[in-house]
């Protein structure tokens, strides 16, 4: 029976083999204007795009019709994968359809990569992981070139490229060094207690950890990811943002359940704490002085992995539960936020700075309730899922004893606070002269609505106890947690 | 359904309710293709909005509560939210009531007081005050800390989107520091409650914030939670400075002058009552009854605290030569004596704070309003501009003096009332320190004099002065609105004291019982514990009869 990874690759190649049968070869004579090929992409893009998502709906239910190999866990993560694939996928058209690229390719290019994380959410081989890991990276390096038109583009490229080189580097070392202590390569080698060599064992665990908080955007490893948001198209960085970080916290949520109880698994706690400290502060404070809107959501990105990682430290606990719920949160606000920026920068003034952003709650009053919206759920604002989530991480921080973290936590939320604080301002103040106003187009509104809706939904009704669809989603964490504890 | 149980859910959520109703009407109007509804429709929907608020508040709240209750009255669960120990919970005590009833009445005053200077937008604006006037509601009636949080958060928004927008010079800078301060707040606040929430769970095996016992919901309340005198100390901190970032208490008031001078009156008259009561009430209802013994350690602390503000923003307000900062630091200074009435932790003293919260919030905001007069017709609100103004507005000159009057606790107004309990209060537990109180209000009633005198007294000196137009008849009406309550509180405060007096017994007997060391209540030589209560009665009924006081007995 073939898994969502075979069904997502499937529907990668059949985009292009769709794409290749279908092309028209144009006559030298009519050479087509810029207009034309903006219609032409999107209509293509749309046409791609509908056998993409078919080819993700199919995979859900492959998902869920192999039950044998998936776990409540698993099912979760490729659906929130998937999910987010839909995402990318409707915000994409809008880069098609400026006809800054053809869709074939950067449509296969997000299967491919989805792909790649939903073989590694449910891999239980180290190496199987690994390849899984750069199936779902490489596609993505490429996708941040793909705007040739921006030298940013190809320079935050190759940032990304080098900073997935050395992640790769060192999760390969400590799949080495595991193999060199246990003898295997299953993922379950990591819970063993007695192994011939400790000390072997304990660097190459932590190495594996490391590489994968490498790819994870927590600090240190973070340099890459603020010039990603600023080179890279807004479709590329929300697939960034939601499903290939949400990805890799997955897997180490994963494997912190296989190494707990374990010695090792103490000593990592202290390291996730520690980065995600670091993170946090590092992340937000930065945020503080950013001038371009772009650079300032990466580095509230940062800032949010640092959450992530002190979700971590308490990952058995009620810190696992929370991870995800964050995950879901942080991923949905920075997608809503970047549909907002591709939709203000359909004209050649594109809106990059927060200064740009005066007037608009004059111009484009709906949208700056949306914009504010989705930056206050970033910075954990009540009300919010985005807070909702902030509260789940700091309650498990609480529970766990974990009184500094907690406080690191608050200090965190106060400078994301202030941070997002300066952009929905900026909205307030009357803009300096008449530049060209852009309206959202179909795929975005769609994309809008869609987070706005979930964002507002899940902030509100844990509080109201509204109960549904927030049911389902927190059921589903619930037993998506529950089912890596039995699995423990 | 029973209207009369869901009275308060009903009233706090009418206002945003019909902002969204609104909203949805003018969106359906366009999407039909129609045009959308005028300004004036939504101006005069908003406005009818507020005043139904108001009704609802008068006939649902005011005439159904009971004074001679103790404890919160017509509580309600809106959901079961469990998951966090969340949930919507409503209640009211005297307290949470007469700031109710003064923040609905002040909502439509705000309004019609900022109608002019609204320019544009108009329905984003009316959105605005709807929202507001929810969540400040929300504020008054939570009985559940995580709610209070909610409402707390969400009153921001509503509040900076006014200044940002509609605010005048200076509203980037006023907005960003109020921003940031209520983000530390914020966090503060939730330290606390993230802290409570974790003993709830260990001692009680729930995780609740409820400050009631509600059958249906947890059963168990915050005040079942017992915590450490160590734990106590540096929680009843981060709260008092959490909740003192909105008060504003000093040092933590610099936003205030700035937020005043740029935000337009309507949005002054609302920051200078409603946003500084829910504060107010923060610390009335959940930081002495969830710490009564770092509350009664840190009692001469905050004393201190409070008098050195009075003092400190009596004597800022002396040098200000722009007239919304100086009432700005009116209201810091005020704010500090209202600190320094709940820091002597007795019944006339928590009560005199109330009331005087209550009474110079209206007189303030009326002279928001007025100031909002002035610079309408002047152009400025700079002091040196004005002079002898009692001669072409005779009106305004009147109306100012009776909110001058009311500050510095003349008699008959609303400001004596509330100075007299604390003075009487602070007698009995910070005499020394009530010495300096009385010094200060002295400073305090010179400026506000001295600025009465430099406005409309003296002959008319400058040309712009001359000729100038006296109220108009809306103007009239909302400075009446206003002078009425501060004249009613003045000449016969009882039906206040009657409903605050059980709040403030209730706030007193939690603490009573969960301080280690009993409360002092004054009374140690007057014949033991038990006579406390009954002895700071007959000290806070002025001018009622046997029957009242037998009743209360």
């Amino acid at each position: 029976m073939m898994s969502p990874a075979h069904v997502v690759a499937a529907g990668a190649l059949a985009v292009l083999a769709f794409d290749l049968f279908s092309r028209s070869q144009p006559s030298p004579a009519s050479q087509p204007v810029e207009g034309d090929l903006a219609r032409a992409n999107a209509l293509s893009g749309i046409r791609l795009g509908s056998v993409a998502v078919f080819a993700l709906a199919a995979s859900l239910a492959a998902a869920r019709r192999t039950d044998a190999m998936f776990d409540d866990f698993s099912f979760f993560a490729v659906a929130f994968v998937l999910l987010s694939g839909f995402l990318v996928l409707s915000l994409s058209l809008t880069h098609f359809g400026m006809a800054r690229s053809r869709p074939a390719e950067p449509i296969a290019l997000v299967l491919f990569s989805l792909a790649g994380m939903a073989s590694a959410i449910h891999s239980d081989h180290l190496l199987g992981l690994m390849l899984a890991i750069e199936l779902a990276w490489l596609p993505v390096v490429a996708l941040i070139s793909i705007d040739s038109r921006r030298l940013s583009s190809s320079e935050s490229s190759l940032k990304a490229f080098f900073a997935h080189v050395l992640a790769s580097i060192i999760f390969a070392h400590g799949v080495a060094l595991v193999f060199a202590a246990t003898g295997s390569l299953d993922l379950s080698s990591l819970s063993l207690e007695l192994v011939a060599r400790p000390m072997l064992f304990d660097v190459g665990v932590t190495l594996i950890v490391l590489g994968l908080l490498a790819r994870a955007v927590v600090a240190p490893f973070h340099p890459w990811s603020p010039d990603v948001h600023e080179g890279a198209p807004s479709f590329v960085t929300a697939h960034i943002v939601m499903a290939l970080q949400a990805t890799t916290f997955f897997v180490l949520l994963r494997i912190s359940f296989i190494l707990s109880p374990g010695e090792i698994a103490t000593r990592l706690t202290s390291l996730l704490a520690v980065l995600g400290c670091l993170g946090l502060v590092w992340g937000y404070a930065m945020a503080q002085v950013q001038m371009g809107l772009r650079r300032l959501v990466g580095w509230l990105g940062v800032g949010q992995a640092g959450f992530f990682a002190l979700a971590l430290v308490e990952a058995t606990d009620a810190g696992g539960p929370a991870l995800l719920l964050a995950l879901f949160a942080a991923g949905i606000s920075a997608v809503g936020v970047l549909a907002i920026l591709s939709s203000l920068s359909h004209h050649e003034r594109a809106c990059e700075h927060v200064g740009d952003l005066a007037g608009m709650m004059q111009e484009s009053p709906i949208r700056a309730a949306l914009l504010a919206l989705f930056l206050l759920s970033l910075g954990g604002f009540p009300g919010t899922v985005g807070f909702v989530a902030r509260v789940e991480i700091l309650s498990a921080l609480e529970h766990g004893g974990h009184r500094v973290l907690l406080f690191a936590g608050l200090a965190g939320t106060v400078l994301a606070l202030t941070a997002v604080g300066r952009p929905l301002l900026a909205m307030l103040r009357p803009a300096a002269d008449e530049s060209a106003k852009s309206r959202a187009l179909s795929n975005e509104q769609f994309v809008l609505a869609l987070c706005a809706a979930a964002i507002l939904y899940f902030g509100i009704a844990p509080v109201f106890r509204i109960e549904g669809v927030a049911d389902v989603l927190f059921d589903s964490i619930e037993a998506a947690v529950a089912s890596l504890r039995v699995v423990r | 359904m029973d209207y009369a149980e869901h009275i308060l859910s009903l009233i706090v959520a009418l206002p945003a309710a019909a902002a969204l109703v609104l909203l949805g009407t003018g969106l359906l109007l366009n999407f039909i293709g129609l045009r959308s509804l005028p300004e004036v429709v939504w101006r005069t929907l908003g406005l009818g909005v507020t005043l139904v608020t108001f009704g609802l508040v008068v006939v649902g709240l005011v005439f159904g509560f009971d004074p001679e209750m103790l404890g919160f009255q017509f509580v309600e669960v809106v959901g079961f939210g469990d998951r966090f120990g969340a949930g919507m919970r409503f209640g009211i005590d005297g307290i949470a009531l007469c700031f109710m009833a003064s923040t609905a009445g002040l909502v439509p005053i705000a309004m019609l007081a900022s109608e002019r200077e609204v320019k544009g937008s108009v329905r984003s604006w009316v959105m605005t005050c709807l929202f507001l006037e929810t969540s400040l509601l929300g504020l008054f009636t939570s009985v559940n800390f995580l709610s209070f949080i909610f409402f707390w958060a969400t009153s921001l928004l509503p509040i900076l989107l006014w200044m940002g927008r509609w605010g005048g010079l200076g509203r980037a800078r006023a907005a960003s520091r109020m921003w940031t301060i209520e983000s530390i707040g914020l966090a503060g606040l939730l330290f606390v409650a993230f802290v409570l929430r974790e003993a709830s769970l260990d001692q009680l095996g729930v995780a609740t914030f409820d400050l009631v016992a509600i059958p249906g919901a947890s059963g168990v309340s915050l005040l079942d939670v017992s915590v450490s005198k160590l734990d106590q100390g540096w929680l009843f901190f981060v709260l008092a400075v959490s909740l003192g970032t909105r008060l504003p208490l000093v040092p933590l008031h610099f936003w205030l002058p700035a937020a005043h001078a740029a935000a337009p009156t309507g949005l002054s008259v609302l920051l200078a009552t409603g946003f500084v009561q829910a504060a107010a009430l923060g610390i009335l209802r959940y930081a002495l009854p969830l710490f009564p013994d770092a509350a009664i350690a840190a009692g001469p602390a905050l004393s201190v605290v409070g008098i050195v503000a009075f003092v400190y923003a009596s004597l800022i307000a002396l040098v200000q030569k722009e007239l919304k900062r100086l009432v700005a630091y009116t209201c810091v200074g005020y704010v500090g004596f209202a600190v320094f009435g709940i820091s002597t932790l007795n019944v006339q003293g928590l009560t005199g704070a109330v009331v005087q919260l209550l009474t110079h919030g209206v007189a303030t905001a009326g002279l928001f309003i007025l100031i909002g007069t002035l610079a309408l017709r002047r152009g400025t609100t700079d002091v040196a501009a004005f002079g002898g103004l009692a001669k072409p507005m005779p009106v305004c000159a009147f109306f100012f003096a009776v909110m001058v009057f009311s500050l510095i606790g003349l008699p008959l107004l609303g400001g004596f009332v509330g100075d007299l309990f604390v003075l009487l209060g602070s007698l009995e537990t910070r005499r020394e320190l009530s010495v300096v109180t009385l010094m200060a209000m002295v400073v305090a009633a010179s400026y506000l004099l001295w600025v009465q005198r430099r406005i409309f007294l003296g002959p008319v000196d400058k040309p712009g002065n001359r000729g100038l137009i006296d109220l108009d008849r809306i103007e009239r009406t909302l400075l009446l609105a206003m002078t009425i309550p501060i004249v009613f509180v003045g000449v016969y405060p009882n039906p206040i004291l009657r409903r605050v007096e059980p709040a403030v017994l209730e706030i007193l007997n939690q603490m009573d019982q969960r301080a280690t060391p009993k409360l002092p209540t004054g009374s140690e030589g007057e014949g033991g514990d038990e006579g406390a209560i009954e002895i700071e009665v007959v000290h806070l009924t002025i001018g009622l009869g046997p029957d009242d006081m037998g009743r209360r007995q």
